[in-house]
């Protein structure tokens, strides 16, 4: 259990350095200071059909969310969906860009808007997966994100429907400019890659107390 | 010389601990994972130097700056922090710490916050 | 670089920079070249943030080293960097590491958004024309609704509304065995008003008179206009036939002095009728039409009065 905890904390301070590598280069975007908040992590084993995701989600995750997905492969294999509400996806566009002109009816989110959420996105899961890859000495190869719309339910039966997938589940909180902005970053790893994982974490408690 | 470690990553404080202690076995490493347990360990160890984290749950490294400086506006800390904003950097230099070590934490920057301690640290005190 | 791989380049739909590991231009693709009106030539060796003086951000250089030290591909949306490259152009662009003769390049690949920019502003400019014409109809709907139910002189009940009410009150009367009431009022005397002072004093005297009256019936009471100095008034839910006397003496009783023009008062009063459901009626016709014939009486007697209908009450005055 001790030895659990322990590599659960070097997978968060893991994400706390991938987190924070993401808040700066966003913040050297933006001109702007960016406060973030201690990443919380679960880890959610394959087939746990009867877990109950939004649970572990921020409140404010439901209904319409922004989904930015890569895949990556070579050492370790598996997909990362950083996930953000869409009505907040509109604020977070809104900070990105000086917008000249105001419009009173939105038209819903264009190939444009897209776009802005794919930089950040990329951003974001670049960050923490290149983390991933440096701190656990794994080469991966990955592609630019895919921007999708999902209903958070539907979003939920994915992310279940992937068999033999374990999955991480890193809740990221933002503040740009007083608003604060809760996602989420889901890493689904296959089964062998956990296991890949869980030996080099184990080396690198080894390590520690060697 | 004695020397008091702030993070709520347990990895970061054995990490931590064991590349100083490497370079020197004599220095006494005291650990606190939050900011209020910090700040009391602070107060009752009296240490040459202190390294805060910057995000750490109930009082966090930027309070416990503050109020380590206000307690004493000598003392000496160095921050070690996943958040390597230059806007963050420069806030936090500004409340009078030593240094701004980015995470993740390796021997070259264990050397490093070595060197300025001992620089600082003339002898015993 | 090879013969077929530049052919490749240049028969992309896309502009094509590459840097070496010092940041200098290294290619261009003829997209590019057309792009920016400019040529290989020209630019050979020429440092990217001298080229695109936009470039010289800590965000770009910072991204452009870490793309060379680890090999991430960077994306850069053209709504966050706007007109990076000219002012007149929108690109979204990309930036991945290559190898090229033993050592890491950078791949950089523009692509022209330009068009979707006007596009989506043209859309966005559509959406608000249709959204401030949605809002003209809905303006104008709530008006013509507003003409259909009240008279357009006095902005109380017209006789549409009146019809919609009364069929309203007599089906909840009858279904909840309660008494409803139906005055019949008309302005005394209204010709001499319009014969002295005019027509412009006479629709006055109508406005202030649907306003008295609105004031002095009970709160659940409706009054309408019903046509010329005639207004009806809808009184559900009486206790007692004689209950309507209250309201009756509250019409009679209350001043009705008009104010024609600043030195000129007239005095008004009315002649009224009442009908009741189930007592005269169980049709909004025959309660009007007695209502009618009660007011006649009244105006008969010298006007100024309330009557119930039927030969019996005509002397029953308050």
């Amino acid at each position: 259990m001790e030895k659990d905890n322990l590599a659960c904390d070097i997978l968060k301070e893991i994400f706390n350095i991938g987190v924070g590598k993401a808040a700066n280069m966003l913040s050297q975007m933006l001109d702007k200071k960016i406060l973030l908040d201690v990443p919380n992590i679960e880890i959610i084993e394959a087939n746990k059909t009867e877990i109950d995701l939004i649970k572990y989600f921020n409140k404010d995750l439901k209904g319409t969310i922004m989904v930015s997905s890569i895949s990556f492969q070579e050492e370790l294999n598996g997909e990362a969906n950083l996930i953000f509400p869409a009505d907040k996806m509109r604020t977070i566009i809104n900070l990105c860009i000086e917008e000249d002109v105001r419009y009173d009816e939105e038209m819903g989110f264009t190939d444009i808007d897209f776009d802005v959420i794919k930089e950040i996105g990329n951003i974001i899961l670049n960050s923490i997966i290149g983390e991933i890859a440096n701190s656990l000495d794994k080469g991966l190869s990955y592609t630019l994100p895919n921007i999708m719309i999902f209903e958070m339910t539907d979003f939920e039966s994915r992310i279940k429907s992937m068999e033999d997938m374990n999955s991480l589940l890193i809740s990221i909180s933002f503040i740009i400019d007083q608003v604060e902005i809760e996602g989420a970053v889901i890493i689904s790893f296959t089964i062998s890659s956990i296991k890949e994982i869980m030996i080099t974490l184990n080396r690198m408690e080894d390590n520690l107390y060697g | 010389m004695k020397l008091l470690l702030v993070d709520d990553s347990k990895f970061s404080q054995i990490t931590a601990s064991n590349l100083f202690k490497k370079i020197d076995n004599s220095i006494e490493i005291i650990l606190a994972s939050d900011g209020k347990e910090g700040f009391e360990k602070y107060k009752r160890n009296n240490p040459d130097y202190i390294i805060v984290d910057l995000l750490m749950p109930k009082i966090c490294g930027n309070e416990l700056i503050k109020v380590i400086k206000e307690y004493d506006k000598d003392a000496n800390i160095i921050v070690l922090s996943a958040d390597v904003q230059n806007k963050v950097r420069e806030e936090i230099m500004s409340y009078g710490v030593k240094e701004f070590i980015n995470k993740p934490l390796n021997e070259n920057k264990a050397q490093q916050i070595y060197n300025i301690m001992k620089g600082e640290n003339h002898g015993e005190r | 670089m090879d013969k077929c791989v530049l052919q490749i380049l240049d028969n992309l739909a896309e502009g094509i920079v590459i840097l070496n590991d010092d940041l200098e231009v290294i290619f261009l693709n003829i997209y590019m070249e057309n792009l920016i009106k400019s040529n290989k030539e020209e630019l050979q060796f020429k440092s990217i943030f001298e080229v695109f003086p936009n470039f010289k951000k800590d965000y770009f250089m910072n991204t452009f080293a870490l793309a060379l030290k680890n090999g991430n591909q960077y994306f850069f949306s053209s709504k966050i960097h706007k007109n990076i490259i000219s002012e007149e152009l929108n690109v979204n662009f990309k930036i991945s590491r290559i190898e090229y003769n033993g050592s890491y390049h950078l791949l950089m690949e523009f692509v022209d958004i330009t068009n979707e920019f006007v596009r989506v502003i043209q859309l966005k400019e559509q959406l608000n024309q249709l959204s401030s014409l949605n809002k003209e109809l809905k303006t104008k709907e709530k008006e013509i609704k507003r003409l259909l139910y009240y008279d357009n002189h006095t902005n109380i009940g017209n006789r549409t509304l009146f019809y919609a009410f009364a069929d309203k009150f007599l089906a909840l009367a009858k279904r909840k065995k309660t008494i409803l009431g139906l005055m019949f009022l008309d302005i005394d005397n209204f010709k001499d008003i319009n014969d002295s002072f005019g027509h412009i004093a006479g629709d006055k005297a109508l406005v202030d008179v649907a306003n008295m009256l609105k004031l002095n019936v009970r709160e659940s009471d409706m009054v309408f206009r019903f046509g010329g100095d005639e207004f009806l008034v809808l009184l559900p839910n009486l206790e007692e036939y004689h209950s309507y006397r209250i309201i009756a003496e509250r019409i009679k009783g209350f001043d009705k002095k008009i104010k024609i023009n600043d030195e000129c008062e007239v005095g008004v009063s009315f002649s009224i009728g009442i009908s009741f459901y189930p007592k005269d009626g169980d049709n909004i016709e025959d309660l009007i039409l007695k209502a009618d014939k009660g007011m006649y009486s009244v105006k008969k007697m010298g006007g100024n009065d309330c009557c119930q209908y039927g030969p019996d009450k005509v002397k029953n005055k308050n």
